[in-house]
């Protein structure tokens, strides 16, 4: 960071003006163990940014910090050139699957409803004008037949996509994703990467936490790497080198020869716990 | 009940106010129970009513009152410290949740018991009735405390209904709930108050030992009828006034069944009635189902054979084909019952004789099925629209129990289904899907007994089928039968005998739990003696099948895999439970019997983590808490399980403030000294990172370095000091550069 304001005032280089999302020296730890080092993302508006990096990186954790779901120990985040208490209405979150209790008492349709609660404000429930929209969002995932179902009696890609027509809902400037490709069958995939493509075309930024290495040329325009630090960050074309793979993933890996990383079990889960005794490879 | 007797209810106050108030509590505790159940805190509320009852004789020591309203205060603060110690026992520790509950609702219930039997000592006669809170006594509410309950509860509800959506979302996806700016915290603290407050609400009528019921039963009762949360809790609502007024009438009815106990009976039959016969969740639901989808299964497999003979014999509607033959293809099941559903739904008829033909309609459906089971296989799980999330298994299930006759065509209609389009070999039916072997061989192996019953079929059908001399020993499903050579399932399916005797040795290596059962026969020693050898011989089992119980608590799967049975052992443990709650029950009572099973364990996993010496501590901790428990209860002179479990509490609570690694205390410390290391560290990153460039002037103020940092002031200045003191850095002129170390520092952390 070289860019200086010499103004006396509180550390100024950093106003994220211009820029979707604007890290500065985030540092994540869990107890003892840093999980993410001194972090810094520039993330432009309107395009599609992947997060790679190998398990236990953090990558799901630079997420949840970004989104104030877990403690930081230091840094900054503007979204849009605001914190994020100001900012909470051009923010979403896909969340990994595996966050919720499939088998709650609710509908599809229900779950997507959800997305319109902030607008709604306190009290208020949610009315005409607000399932239509959740019903419009689910249309546009390809999942409106199935709006009245029990969210346990969905398939797993039928769950991504019904937590992406949430996001929708919301229709906010950014939206983050936590592994929307786990797991998911050809079809959600293809849908979900449609998607991606539509919000883009609308100038939304969208940022990705990715496993599979191939597709992320085909899917992205940006990618960050990230194991603990960030590696490398910025467009596909420039950054997404086997020399910086090679950095991320700890020489281990030729990149053309492998398939994906290794994921875990599907279901499994990069939360606070695991992520603790997350292998950090040298 | 006539109008006569409807008549005299209304006209009997006693009991007109007892079923109101009863009711309230019911539909209040209903509804609360619902988010309880669905945040899976439904224990909590046990823990919580429990927890009550310390309060109630705190109260009551210090002002000397019986007013209600002074009662509830009291034991809503205890309940409510209840409900704190269990979040934060689970939070700061590694004592899973319901250890803790455990833990805390035997402590503060033996706490209040201590409590009450040092009231009682007392030699005015004031303190008569404090012990109704025990099992409640609905008989003795008046329209005032209906009143009171019905506020509380009301009040309760209705701010559950205000806030109703960002509880819902809160119980469903928390994270979400935060990242849309919600005060999660908040709603959660606010939420297990309602339920403090349900809670509190009952206590009078139905007494902290069964208040809990109220909040799980109502609510698992209306899970079972719906899959929407509002009609669930106006379900739970309903079902908990029901029960309450129903246990309220029905207790009236019989002079002796204590008000309390049948209201929760009541909400126990409607609990028992929900779980059987609900429309979807269901007992026999189930059972209905899955006989269905079995009878679908084994008539599409007798069709599908059919089909596949016609189809062999190239005729548009097949000349007859024998019931034996079908009889051979098929997996299990009466054939010829199949075949007489089929005609009944005309898809096959009979042709005399024993011989049937499929028809056309029967051509139709077999073609419908099998494309829907080819689309079903290319376009992956989500275009199966009848795949629920939950199916899978029950697939595998069904898929399993056909699997030991392998090639049959009950297998093949089983997904592998393209293949049957290809023509079969005339030689024998069981041919021509050479692919499809391997994999169904493995699995042939470990299914239930699969090598044997294949056999006897292939016994049963070779005598139907005389040219199939191949198919024979194929349809055998037995590695090496046919080509053994090149058989590419020989060496899966080969792993079959060994497994099989690995289990048996699994079975043998368990038997010695029979004895398990407390003999009567022994020679009638001293009641604490017998209670003793049986807790001896429970561990002495313990001991003998340390390595199955150590599997079996670690990894359920892997004991699987090995051959133990994770059920068995299970089971094992569960009487080995049971004998030690036997032979001490009747000793020191119930809550001292779940004090001293989940205390030492839980405070000695605070000391250590290798098993046997968790063992061994639990014991010698169960052991000093017992004896200082009972010595305790001597010299105060009262209740001796109250006082044993008020000890288990404070050995529990020294482990778990100063256990070495594990304690608070350590924890504290070790965390204070970490945040400055870890801060030590960024200091000498950014400092590094800042240090040549042009922006020093400001980033290396050290009266600034907290700005850039986002520390406290205090806390920038503290670590400056810190890191002086180490030499990381030095002060010059009015800057802070890094020395040697600190340098060595920031690169050590950035290239950990």
């Amino acid at each position: 960071m070289t860019a200086h304001d010499p103004s006396p005032a509180p550390p100024a280089p950093h106003t994220g003006a211009g820029l979707a999302v604007a890290v500065h020296d985030l540092t994540v730890a869990y107890r003892d163990k840093p999980v993410l080092w001194d972090v810094d993302l520039e993330v432009p508006p309107g395009l599609l940014l992947a997060v790679v990096g190998p398990n236990g990186a953090g990558k799901s954790t630079l997420l949840k910090a970004i989104l104030g779901l877990v403690p930081t120990a230091a840094g900054q985040v503007l979204i849009h050139g605001e914190p994020l208490a100001r900012a909470r209405d051009r923010v979403g979150y896909v969340p990994q699957r595996g966050s919720v209790d499939w088998d709650f008492p609710t509908s599809a349709l229900d779950v997507v409803t959800m997305g319109t609660y902030r607008r709604l404000g306190w009290v208020r429930r949610p009315g005409r004008r607000e399932r239509e929209a959740a019903l419009s969002a689910l249309e546009r995932v390809g999942m409106a037949a199935f709006a009245d179902r029990q969210i346990s009696q969905l398939s797993g890609g039928q769950q991504q996509r019904v937590f992406l027509a949430r996001a929708l809902v919301q229709d906010t400037d950014v939206t983050f994703m936590d592994e929307p490709f786990q797991g998911v069958d050809a079809l959600t995939e293809r849908a979900i990467v449609e998607l991606l493509k539509d919000l883009r075309a609308r100038g939304r930024t969208v940022v990705v936490v990715h496993h599979d290495l191939q597709t992320v040329p085909d899917y992205f325009d940006w990618v960050t790497l990230l194991n603990v630090r960030r590696i490398a960050s910025g467009p596909v074309a420039e950054v997404f080198t086997e020399e910086n793979l090679r950095l991320t993933y700890g020489g281990r890996v030729g990149f053309l020869e492998r398939k994906a990383d290794p994921t875990p079990a599907p279901g499994g889960r990069d939360d606070p716990t695991t992520s603790h005794f997350g292998r950090i490879r040298p | 009940m006539s109008w006569d007797a409807v008549a005299a209810f209304w006209s009997d106050y006693t009991l007109r106010t007892v079923a109101a108030g009863a009711a309230v509590i019911g539909a209040t505790a209903g509804v609360l129970g619902v988010f309880a159940q669905l945040r899976r805190q439904s224990l909590l509320g046990d823990a919580v009513s429990h927890a009550a009852l310390p309060g109630i004789a705190l109260v009551f020591l210090l002002t000397g009152s019986k007013a209600p309203a002074a009662l509830v205060a009291g034991a809503a603060a205890t309940g409510w410290l209840g409900a704190l110690c269990v979040t934060g026992i689970v939070r700061s520790s590694r004592v899973p949740a319901d250890s803790a509950l455990g833990l805390v609702l035997s402590v503060f219930f033996g706490a209040g018991l201590m409590l009450l039997t040092w009231i009682q000592r007392r030699p005015d006669a004031s303190q008569a009735g404090l012990d109704r809170f025990l099992f409640g006594q609905a008989a003795t509410l008046l329209a005032a405390d209906v009143a009171t309950m019905a506020v509380l509860g009301g009040g309760a509800v209705l701010v559950l209904v205000l806030l109703w959506k960002e509880f819902k979302l809160l119980s469903f996806d928390p994270a979400y709930a935060a990242l849309l700016g919600l005060p999660v915290r908040r709603l959660d603290i606010l939420l297990t108050g309602l339920m403090v407050a349900a809670v509190v609400a009952g206590l009078q009528a139905v007494g902290v030992v069964l208040m809990s019921a109220m909040l799980v039963a109502p609510a698992a009762a209306a899970r079972q009828w719906t899959d929407r949360l509002a009609p669930m809790a106006a379900l739970a609502a309903v079902f908990g006034a029901a029960a309450g007024a129903g246990g309220a009438v029905a207790s009236s009815l019989s002079a002796r069944t204590p008000t309390g106990p049948a209201i929760v009976l009541a909400a126990t039959v409607l609990v028992l009635v929900s779980l059987v016969l609900a429309p979807r969740r269901g007992l026999l639901a189930g059972v209905w189902r899955r006989w269905r989808r079995r009878r679908d299964l084994r008539l599409h497999a007798v069709l599908l054979d059919l089909h596949a003979l016609a189809g062999q014999h190239g005729e548009p509607t097949a000349a007859p084909h024998a019931a034996a033959v079908l009889r051979a293809m098929a997996a299990g099941g009466s054939v010829r019952r199949s075949l007489r559903e089929l005609e009944g739904r005309g898809w096959a008829a009979a042709a005399g004789g024993d011989q049937w033909t499929i028809t056309a309609a029967g051509r139709a459906e077999a073609g419908r099925f099998l494309a829907a089971r080819s689309a079903a296989g290319s376009a992956g799980r989500t275009r199966r629209d009848d795949a629920p999330g939950r199916d899978p298994a029950h697939r595998r299930r069904d898929r399993r129990r056909l699997r030991p006759g392998g090639h049959v065509p009950g297998a093949a209609a089983h997904g592998h289904d393209e293949r049957r389009h290809q023509p079969l070999d005339p030689a024998g039916h069981r041919r021509g899907l050479p692919g499809g072997r391997g994999p169904r061989l493995a699995v042939a192996g470990p299914g239930r007994g699969g090598h044997r019953r294949a056999d006897r079929r292939a016994g049963r059908g070779a005598a139907p089928h005389p040219p199939g001399q191949g198919g024979r020993g194929h349809r055998a499903g037995l590695p090496g039968a046919v080509q053994p050579g090149r058989d590419p399932a020989g060496a899966t399916g080969g792993l079959g005998p060994p497994r099989h005797r690995r289990r048996a040795a699994g079975r043998a290596g368990l038997r010695p739990l029979r004895p398990l059962r407390p003999r009567r026969d022994r020679p009638g020693p001293a009641r604490a003696v017998a209670g003793g050898r049986r807790a001896a011989a429970g561990r002495r089992r313990a001991g003998l099948f340390f390595k199955e119980l150590k599997l079996a608590t670690f990894d359920a799967g892997l004991a699987a895999t090995l051959g133990f049975s994770p059920a068995l052992i299970h089971y094992g443990l569960m009487s080995l439970v049971s004998v030690t709650a036997v032979a001490s029950f009747d000793a020191v009572g119930l809550v001292l019997v779940v004090a001293l099973m989940v205390g030492p364990p839980a405070a000695a996993h605070l000391l250590t983590d290798r098993l046997p010496r968790l063992l061994g501590l639990a014991a010698l901790m169960g052991a000093a808490s017992a004896i200082g428990g009972y010595w305790l209860a001597r010299w105060l002179d009262v209740s001796i399980a109250g006082a044993m479990a008020a000890t288990v509490g404070a050995v529990f609570l020294a482990a778990l403030l100063l256990a070495p690694q594990r304690g608070l205390v350590a924890a504290a410390r070790r965390r204070a000294a970490q945040r400055l290391e870890f801060a030590l560290a960024m200091l000498a990153i950014h400092l590094s990172q800042h240090e040549c460039g042009p922006e020093a002037a400001d980033e290396c103020r050290p009266d600034r370095i907290h700005l850039h940092l986002h520390w406290e002031t205090g806390f920038a200045e503290r670590v400056l000091r810190a890191a002086e003191q180490r030499r990381l850095l030095r002060r010059e002129g009015g800057l802070v550069r890094l020395e040697e170390a600190g340098r060595a520092l920031a690169r050590g952390a950035l290239t950990r």
